[in-house]
């Protein structure tokens, strides 16, 4: 089942294309890593197949009602942003605001959802404190979990482990990798290439705006394109995949 | 697990109780400043009499002037109070800033304008409605300005950009008639106009702002939980499915409505509209659909228990409503000061 698909997207930023004709079609069961350098136009990418910017080409989501888009995609944005001093557990519940029609309030249903994003994401002792009062690391956690209790068959997350301690980064990652398990599926774009090759099932690369791999860690990422489109070299180490320097001249 | 489904629930219950007894503790001290509102004024009434004569009609002066007179003022600051707190509230959660005000759209500004006109010509004087009138059109006109400045999709910062330079013009238009007014008994009208009161508002008055303020809260009511999405940024809430265009066209109808019509028939108010929904955020969970109603019934206790200070204080200096609440906002910007600096921001 298609989770998410791409018809020559292609975005344009003053008569230039920042996401330029990518396809790309996301099933079920699947850990997606979105990896490019700085201004590849991952997130480009992601907020014109939401819908969020103006965008030409297919995406399956764009074609969806508001709201039932938002049961079928939940979206991590890279800022991080909590306005209000609200509560951890009334700020994670906001992601249970599409499901609430017409001024319905939280039902059990809506609580356990709550709950058990919480738990995914170590928060329960959380609960009660006021978000804005937590440190930069726990924010993030807390925004994730609104992500995850918005319950949708879809995740993308706009690098969700910046700012992550490192058990909490591989924890974020297992929870994906859970979460796939159980036939959902998460865009996650990402910087750390050792991250990304140990917990994606699957990576898409892009570089100025166009989608150049899309495959295995393996297969993605290989020597010529850590080169092209990185410029640092790699090595492979077993399942481990680790930068090992950056090419002369590249920066 | 079950444990902590059980501490959850009673936090939830414990909450949703805390804000019961917020609103029922606003809805009394609004009932309170409505009484307080009641039984003041200048003729020298006993309280006693004045409320006897409010509910048992003694066919003499004293049941006109509690019916006529205090009873449409009071009623009349509940809704201008109500209008400011409300539209205050909104305007924060769609900003998600919180020194965002009802006046920073322009609204008031162009209200005032229109006002200042309708005295300044004359017309106020020949006609009583032309000046409310005069300034619902202004009000208008500043909403028809800002949404053709910042167009459908325009951003937070576009529309807080365009609602200063509708308010600078229309507060460098306001200054010129002044400036220009032959007249100095007019420009002293209009200066004590502008500082904003209930004083002399009749039941006219009150049909004619209160049908255009109660549709615009009922509006304002709608956006709560838009505005509840907006806490973690336009971005976010619009993937969360809310519509940020309709949202911002909602808070600035609503707000042009309620603060448009409660301009023209008191003039600009300041402070309630930023005050009141900041000393009510910490005490609501700082949820803006839980700050909505809050706000409401705090802006109309505000001006209520104000505007029967502005009379107690100085009987018989007519001193005007605006001018106080100006006097109470101030402290509470240094309150703010304060704490941010202890925050060691």
């Amino acid at each position: 089942m298609s989770l998410l698909s791409l018809d020559l997207l292609t975005v344009m930023r003053g008569g230039c294309p920042v996401v330029d004709g990518v396809t790309l079609e996301i099933g079920a069961g699947e850990v997606v890593g979105l990896i490019g350098p700085n201004g590849a136009g991952k997130t480009t990418m992601m907020r014109g197949a939401l819908g969020l910017l103006a965008a030409s080409g297919g995406s399956s989501l764009t074609a969806l009602h508001a709201r039932d888009r938002a049961k079928a995609a939940a979206w991590l944005p890279q800022a991080r942003e909590i306005a209000w001093p609200v509560s951890v557990e009334t700020l994670v519940s906001l992601g249970r605001s599409p499901y609430l029609a017409g001024g319905r309030k939280l039902s059990q249903a809506d609580h356990e959802a709550v709950a058990q994003a919480l738990e995914q994401m170590g928060l329960t002792a959380f609960a009660r404190r006021d978000a804005t009062a937590l440190s930069g690391g726990e924010q993030a956690r807390v925004l994730i979990a609104r992500v995850l209790a918005q319950s949708t068959p879809l995740i993308m997350a706009d690098e969700p482990v910046a700012g992550l301690d490192p058990a909490h980064q591989f924890s974020l990652m297992r929870v994906f990798s859970k979460l796939a398990q159980g036939g959902k599926s998460v865009l996650v774009s990402m910087h750390d290439l050792g991250l990304a090759a140990q917990h994606c099932t699957r990576l898409v690369m892009i570089h100025r705006g166009k989608l150049v791999a899309d495959g295995t860690p393996r297969e993605v990422l290989s020597d010529d394109r850590l080169r092209d489109v990185f410029q640092v070299c790699g090595r492979w180490d077993g399942d481990a995949f680790h930068v090992t320097d950056v090419l002369e001249g590249a920066v | 697990m079950a444990v902590a489904d059980g501490t959850s629930t009673d936090f939830k219950a414990s909450r949703d109780a805390g804000s019961i007894a917020l609103v029922l503790g606003l809805l009394g001290l609004v009932l309170f400043g409505f009484v307080v509102s009641l039984v003041t004024g200048p003729s020298g009434m006993s309280v006693a009499r004045g409320l006897l004569a409010f509910f048992v009609d003694n066919g003499g002066p004293e049941t006109v002037v509690m019916r006529e007179i205090r009873l449409p003022r009071a009623v009349l600051g509940a809704l201008v109070g109500a209008a400011l707190g409300l539209s205050g509230a909104a305007m924060q959660g769609l900003l998600r800033n919180p020194l965002a005000e009802p006046g920073l759209i322009g609204v008031s500004a162009t209200a005032a304008l229109g006002a200042v006109i309708a005295l300044q010509t004359g017309l106020a004087a020949t006609f009583a409605l032309a000046l409310p009138i005069f300034a619902l059109v202004g009000a208008g006109v500043a909403v028809g300005l800002l949404l053709l400045l910042a167009g459908p999709r325009g951003s937070s910062l576009v529309l807080i950009l365009a609602g200063i330079a509708i308010a600078a013009l229309a507060a460098a238009a306001t200054s010129l008639v002044l400036n220009l007014s032959p007249n100095p008994f007019a420009a002293s009208e209009i200066i004590f106009w502008l500082m904003g009161s209930l004083a002399d508002r009749s039941w006219t008055h009150v049909w004619l702002a209160g049908p255009l303020i109660a549709l615009g809260c009922v509006v304002l009511f709608l956006t709560g939980r838009g505005l509840d999405a907006l806490t973690l940024g336009e971005d976010a809430a619009e993937a969360l499915g809310v519509r940020i265009g309709r949202l911002r066209l909602m808070v600035v109808t609503g707000t042009a409505l309620a603060v448009g019509a409660a301009t023209a028939v008191t003039g600009a108010i300041g402070f309630v509209g930023l005050v009141v929904p900041h000393i009510l955020r910490p005490l609501t969970g700082g949820l803006p659909s839980r700050l909505l109603p809050a706000s409401a019934l705090g802006g109309a206790a505000m001006v209520l228990l104000a505007d029967s200070a502005a009379q107690g204080l100085l009987p018989d200096r007519d001193l005007k409503l605006g001018v106080l609440t100006a006097f109470i906002g101030a402290p509470v910007f240094l309150h703010l000061i304060f704490r941010t600096r202890r925050a060691g921001l």
